[in-house]
């Protein structure tokens, strides 16, 4: 059922009892045309992709615990598409236009807020870094502008521009048309409307096993019991390799635990997303008024949902001083994901040597942004057997080319 | 947070350690090796769900290298042996 | 060495805690610290400097003038009196050829804490035990203190503490040790923990 004020006017009489669910719970079928392992976003989007873009709807999406109970649940939602180098740029810008127009496209609120993305500079090398990336940008048609201390705090006051604290901050650059979205919303607004076509989403089936014959697949052993397919998409975020594993290919990423917090709710503070490279901490606000605050990893691989306490006081340490109200809030939740890391911080969406098998991967920190425009070009591979224009480039085999797609720049920071 | 038994100081927190990630990983031969074969040593890993056998440095203390095979989930520790040493067989 | 009219200590214009009954903190200025990493042998040490080489990680071993700290299998840091660097380095750089001897003196700062809440004070750095069961007089070990990397030194069980700390670092951790005692200074010295 279409959400309309229609709909909404309708069913107000009725005490709203008679909304349908938003996703059916379906029994695993014997066979599909292509599976897709890990409900997260992107794996989500691809799904719904598929049937919006291109008529394949007997898709499955293999969740092992609940959709969206991922990374896609856990990040802190910065949406921004100012990255370095044309081929990221391009990825990312296209899934920043999607999200411009998600809600209308899956007819449910993602709370997409453009709000604006700064990054600070607190040495010279971060401002010539941020001015080299903004000429990059701009080249490609997105927005990245310099912008003064006297500018960040006028824009966020609640920010230490002095120039007496460790890092100072000298500057910084904004993309305006970035900002937020609401994590679960995504999930939730792609899962609707994948099952409106057909696409069934199965949660808590594991997938234990992919069946290849004569190196092609052909279907995954689950803890659902088998399930045919002659075409599987991966999505599984921190447990890439794990499923790679299972296909007999060693992927280029290491999984590490990456940290996030919220305090607890303030009256509004920041209508911002501000990010610190240097000092390894970044801030916004949620609707709800709880400043989030981004932690970087932990340096070792984990599979553990938990990480270490010394990162969250390093990220705390730097937060006091950059914002000093931070210091009097209560810290409510800390809690981490498994994230992909990949050794060039670009993301892997490719064919592999099995036929039929096709990964998605190595979105490390900060491939929330890229949920639409990820499962845009994965679907297109997968309906075409071959890679879409725009992930291309972001193929396995860079690895042996060497030309890798350097972004450690743009995706320094975790977000 | 892991409490990580040098071999030479003792029990440390990890902070006190850099990890240098997977272990045993040989070098081909420059000269002779092909493109695949050398973005399989420099870049394509393990990254197993459960015991991992990896490098680690007690930067903050003896300065030592040393391996350690850990539980990638539970974050129990294994064992611990000589940088020299190869994988422990018992342990995977 | 640089010359003494020119010399200044980078804590020159600190000044000392001295709250003597529960916690002191003092510079103890140009130590003579040397490095030696190597091939190095207790016999050789001793006959050069009448101290025995500690041979166990987190141990040290102390003389009239001297003490020589474990730093790691093959590393050691050996102090001396102010102005004995230039004497002591070439003492051991002819009892130990097979060792690379390092005059860091310029390098490193020292920091002298003592009294009952030494430890207590140190606590709020470290998760290290500090309990003399632990960390008893003659304990020594380079760990990760307040974010900064420093060579701790348990002297004597009064207690009294030695922590070398390289120059750069050294206002910053004089500056947190500061800080960190001060809600100990107004304790009652009997409060402490055991
Ligand atoms: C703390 C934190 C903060 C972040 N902040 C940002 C940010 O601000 N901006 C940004 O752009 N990105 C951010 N990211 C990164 C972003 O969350 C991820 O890159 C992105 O969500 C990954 O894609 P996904 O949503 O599909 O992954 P996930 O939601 O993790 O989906 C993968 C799914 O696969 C499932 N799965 C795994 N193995 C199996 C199996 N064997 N069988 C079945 N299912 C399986 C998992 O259960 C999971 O649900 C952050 C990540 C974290 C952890
Ligand atoms: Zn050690």
């Amino acid at each position: 059922m279409k959400y309309s004020l229609w709909n909404l006017l309708r069913q107000a009489p009725r005490g709203h009892r008679d909304w349908p669910q938003a996703w059916r719970n379906p029994e695993p079928k014997e066979s599909y045309d292509v599976i897709i392992i890990g409900a997260g976003g992107h794996g989500l989007a691809t799904a719904y992709y598929l049937a919006k873009e291109h008529g394949i709807t007997r898709t499955a999406v293999l969740e092992k615990g609940w959709l969206g109970g991922g990374n896609t649940g856990r990040n802190t939602t910065i949406v921004r598409s100012n990255y370095l180098w044309d081929e990221s740029a391009h990825l990312y810008e296209h899934s920043l236009k999607l999200f411009e127009t998600l809600s209308q496209d899956l007819n449910f609120n993602v709370m997409f807020s453009p709000r604006g993305v700064i990054n600070l500079a607190h040495n010279e090398h971060d401002l010539k870094e941020l001015r080299r990336r903004g000429h990059a940008c701009r080249l490609n048609g997105i927005d990245y502008e310099m912008v003064t201390p006297r500018e960040i705090k006028e824009i966020a006051p609640i920010i230490n521009v002095s120039r007496s604290i460790r890092y100072p901050v000298l500057g910084g650059a904004m993309q305006r048309r970035a900002g937020n979205a609401r994590h679960d919303a995504v999930a939730w607004g792609l899962a609707r409307r994948a099952d409106e076509y057909g696409v069934d989403i199965i949660q808590n089936c594991e997938v234990t096993g992919i069946d290849i014959r004569d190196g092609r697949v052909t279907g995954v052993q689950t803890t659902r019991g088998p399930i045919r397919a002659d075409r599987i998409g991966a999505v599984p975020a921190g447990h890439a390799s794990v499923i790679a594993s299972m296909a007999g290919l060693r992927l280029p990423v290491e999984s590490h635990t990456l940290q996030a917090m919220v305090t607890e709710p303030v009256k509004p503070v920041l209508d911002t997303v501000i990010m610190s490279n240097t000092v390894h901490v970044y801030i916004s606000q949620s609707d709800k008024g709880e400043l989030v605050l981004g932690a970087g990893i932990d340096g070792y691989n984990s599979y553990g949902q938990k990480g270490g306490i010394n990162v969250i006081e390093h990220q705390l340490e730097g937060l006091c001083e950059l914002y000093p109200i931070v210091s009097r809030l209560k810290i409510m939740r800390v809690w981490g994901g498994i994230v992909d890391i990949a050794p060039d911080a670009s993301p892997i969406i490719s064919k592999t040597p099995v036929e039929g098998f096709y990964i998605n991967c190595g979105w490390g920190t900060g491939g929330f942004k890229a949920t639409p425009g990820s499962g845009w070009v994965f679907a297109h591979t997968i309906a075409q057997d071959r890679p879409h224009r725009l992930n291309e480039a972001f193929n396995l085999g860079r690895f042996e080319s060497g030309l890798l797609i350097d972004e450690h720049g743009a995706a320094a920071v975790a977000h | 947070m892991m409490l990580i038994p040098c071999p030479w100081c003792g029990d440390r927190i990890d902070a006190e350690f850099t990890c240098g990630g997977e272990a045993h990983i040989v070098r081909p031969d420059p000269a002779t090796a092909s493109d695949a074969e050398w973005a399989d040593y420099l870049f394509m890993r393990e990254n197993p769900k459960g015991l991992h056998h990896e490098r680690w440095f007690h930067a903050h203390g003896c300065r030592r290298w040393f391996h350690m095979t850990r539980d990638t989930v539970s974050h129990r520790i294994v064992a611990v042996y000589a940088i020299t040493e190869s994988a422990p067989e018992a342990t995977g | 060495m640089a010359e003494t009219w020119q010399r200044q200590s980078p804590l020159a214009r600190r000044m000392p805690l001295d709250g003597a009954a529960r916690f002191a903190m003092t510079e103890r200025a140009f130590l003579a610290k040397i490095t030696v990493r190597g091939k190095v042998t207790d016999d050789a040490v001793r006959d050069a400097l009448g101290v025995s080489l500690p041979g166990e990680p987190n141990t040290a071993s102390s003389g009239e003038d001297h003490a020589i700290l474990w730093l790691g299998p093959d590393e050691w840091l050996v102090v001396g009196p102010p102005e004995s660097e230039r004497k002591l380095s070439s003492t051991l750089a002819t009892a130990l050829p097979d060792a690379a001897v390092i005059d860091v003196t310029e390098g490193y700062a020292t920091i002298r804490l003592g009294g009952p809440l030494a430890r207590d004070v140190l606590s709020m750095g470290t998760p290290l035990d500090l309990h003399p069961r632990q960390f008893a007089a003659g304990a020594a070990t380079r760990t990760l203190f307040a974010r900064t990397t420093i060579i701790l030194h348990k002297v004597s069980e009064d207690p009294v503490f030695d922590i070398h700390v390289e120059r750069s670092q050294a206002v910053y951790l004089w500056t947190w040790l500061e800080a960190a005692s001060r809600p100990y200074m107004d304790l009652n010295p009997t409060t402490r923990s055991v």
